[in-house]
């Protein structure tokens, strides 16, 4: 019980600091706070949504991989386990390459906010869709 | 953000607790009383009324489930790396937010191939 209540305390520590301006849905970044390279706040905003999904991907892929950050951290998937996964990570990989090139294209200007958006949206639907189906019993 | 991974664990945790069979009593109740609070947070969340202290007591919560499910070792061990390498996510998910929050980096968002 000890163990869990230092751990949360320092999970909640760490989310604390995680709340300060600009990275916090509800406490969202304004022109003066923008982070260096952001054209404005929603730009930020959604490199910051996308970037969460991204490193969501690329971990759950180290994890598909077995590379050697996922064997440290035991999390290797099972042959069974990537049978199920597969398709699904797949969707997430195509989904999150689409969300990415649209929303580069966004940053330099080349397409508006609202389809670099759609693209995010569909990345995070294919993220929900993994977890739902990773087959956890 | 917050919200995928609330609806992460939304999707994970009850699946994960259908072996309560397996988890103990003890565990058990931790466990309950670790998410009894949260349930009433995220609908508050869900509609929108809600303060930035409930998003912290509710990943609080979460990342407390985490840890007790993670030492429960008496769980098939299929489920554990699947809680393991979910909780590895979600801490890749917050380190990448946070990455991007000190500034544009156009590496982060490059092409990935498919798994074979």
């Amino acid at each position: 019980m000890k163990k869990v209540l230092a751990v949360m305390t320092l999970c909640l520590a760490g989310i604390v600091m995680a709340g300060c301006p600009g990275s916090n849905p509800l406490n969202p970044p304004n022109q003066a706070q923008l982070a260096p390279g952001y054209r404005n706040a929603a730009d930020q905003q959604l490199g910051q949504d996308l970037a969460a999904v991204s490193a969501f991907k690329d971990s759950e892929v180290g994890n598909y991989n077995c590379d050697a950050s996922a064997q440290a951290a035991k999390t290797c998937l099972s042959p069974a386990q990537k049978a199920v996964e597969k398709p699904y990570l797949n969707s997430l990989i195509d989904a999150v390459n689409v969300a990415n090139a649209a929303y580069t294209a966004y940053h330099q200007g080349s397409q508006t906010l609202a389809q670099a958006q759609t693209a995010y949206k569909s990345a995070q639907s294919a993220q929900t869709t993994l977890t739902t189906n990773k087959g956890v019993k | 953000m917050f919200l995928t991974i609330f609806t992460i664990l939304g999707n994970l945790i009850p699946s994960i607790l259908q072996n309560r069979g397996v988890i103990g009593q003890s565990t058990d109740n931790l466990i309950s009383g670790l998410l009894g609070p949260a349930e009433a947070l995220i609908a508050a969340l869900r509609s929108g009324q809600s303060k930035t202290n409930d998003y912290l007591a509710v990943l609080a919560a979460a990342a407390g489930v985490i840890a007790v499910l993670k030492s429960t070792t008496n769980l098939p061990a299929d489920t554990l790396t699947q809680i393991a390498g979910v909780d590895k996510d979600i801490q890749a998910a917050l380190a990448g937010y946070a990455k991007a929050g000190a500034g544009f980096d156009p590496t982060i968002y490059v092409q990935t191939p498919e798994v074979v």
